[in-house]
């Protein structure tokens, strides 16, 4: 016989009033009668296990979506750049075609297909980033150097900048495509908001005990203390980015990747004196 | 209980039966709480003496006090349901009887499961196929 009295009663209440507002921490201890009462103790912590890991779950996809909205959003933004490219080729291209220089016309076909292949790479990237969860992401060893001499030549970026590698830089373990579209988004970062005749980069390493500190160094105007942080979140549209056309989605998309990846980036700068990007990667993964 | 034990193991929680004609009966000692580890280890000892072919179980779950929420759903999933291919389960405790409607209800297991008040009951349904033509 359960009794109006009986102590258990109120530790179910209080229990019931707690879920009621999505607190699930502990369990209710039953006794050892094994009665209706531990029945009722026993259901309600069955119950609160159950809730609050349906919470955890729609908490997660809450984040997946949010993930999905920037990842559409960062996919628009790297397409932009290439697509912008093959509509200025196709007017000189229309232009040279008028007027019979054959010359410039073979010299734009020959850009425009080059373009168009950084364009395919640019997609098959996108597409082997997105099609798997960071957990799932293949992990390979990666010589950076070799990396980075692959990604200015393909993108051409020694027509806009001096890139210097401070050599030696580390073999990392790291998916290849979501590294590439990180040092890709920091050197097109770098030259869009260069103020000088010669945009200069210079990438180095520091060896941590558990992880890499890899810096992006340019010769850029450099960023104010205050907006240091804010540069990394998606939309920003502070001081020369709005001059420079920018959609403050770029460095977003990277602070996404390695946080996908538990790594970190931040920026030291001294306005007048450049900017260094500097990001983690782990030695273990 | 209709139920001729033709070999019969034993672990620290469950007690482990068939029947001539194979079905295999569990129960538990008193005031057992299983975790997936108890699980797990359970339908081992019940595959090697199924001989890994799909039998019918009875489950008499009236000495469970507790079952975590990963032991319910090793029970409710493909491993178990590689070993039994149906299952009445034995509530006659208040606690075994929620313990068995969550294991329906949320868990909602792959083989056909019943709950039922008596060995009895549970044998009648488990031998209606096994009586079929």
């Amino acid at each position: 016989m359960v009794k109006n009295d009986d102590p258990r009663l109120t530790q179910i209440l209080d229990m019931i009033g707690k879920i009621a507002a999505l607190e699930f921490q502990g369990q209710l201890p039953t006794s050892k009668h094994n009665d209706v009462v531990d029945a009722i103790i026993l259901g309600l912590n069955m119950l609160n296990e159950e809730l609050q890991a349906n919470v955890v779950e729609k908490s997660k996809l809450s984040h997946i979506n949010e993930k999905l909205e920037k990842f559409a959003l960062t996919t628009a933004h790297d397409l932009k750049s290439p697509i912008n490219s093959i509509t200025g080729l196709l007017t000189l291209l229309d232009y040279s075609l008028k007027s019979g220089n054959k010359t410039e016309t073979a010299q734009y076909v020959t850009m425009l297909k080059s373009t168009t292949e950084k364009m395919k790479e640019l997609v098959v990237n996108i597409l082997n980033y997105s099609r798997h969860s960071p957990e799932d992401l293949n992990i390979e060893l990666i010589d950076m150097a070799s990396t980075i001499r692959q990604i200015t030549s393909i993108d051409r970026t020694d027509r806009f900048a001096h890139i210097r590698l401070q050599e030696p830089l580390p073999t990392v373990q790291f998916n290849p495509p979501a590294l590439i579209q990180v040092f890709r988004n920091i050197f097109s970062n770098a030259i869009k908001y260069s103020d000088k005749e010669t945009c200069e980069i210079t990438i180095s390493s520091l060896e941590k005990d558990n992880h890499f500190e890899i810096r992006v160094a340019d010769n850029g105007p450099g960023i104010e203390p205050e907006n240091q942080q804010k540069i990394f979140e998606l939309f920003n549209r502070i001081g020369p980015a709005v001059e420079a056309d920018s959609h403050g989605v770029g460095l977003a998309s990277i602070k996404s990747i390695l946080a996908s990846f538990r790594e970190k980036i931040w920026v030291e700068s001294f306005p007048g004196n450049g900017a260094i990007f500097c990001f983690t990667l782990s030695k273990q993964r | 209980m209709d139920f001729k034990v033709i070999e019969e193991r034993r672990n620290n929680k469950i007690i482990f039966k068939i029947s001539d004609d194979n079905i295999l009966f569990t129960s538990c000692v008193p005031n057992t709480e299983m975790t997936i580890e108890d699980g797990k280890e359970s339908t081992r000892i019940s595959a090697e003496m199924v001989k890994y072919e799909p039998r019918p179980l009875l489950c008499d779950l009236t000495n469970v006090v507790r079952m975590t929420k990963e032991c319910r759903k090793h029970f409710a999933g493909v491993d178990h349901a590689k070993t039994f291919n149906k299952a009445a389960l034995i509530v006659t405790s208040p606690i075994s009887r929620l313990i068995g409607n969550f294991f329906l209800g949320l868990n909602k297991p792959l083989k056909p499961t019943r709950l039922f008040n008596s060995n009895e009951e549970g044998l009648k349904w488990l031998r209606e196929d096994l009586n079929r033509p």
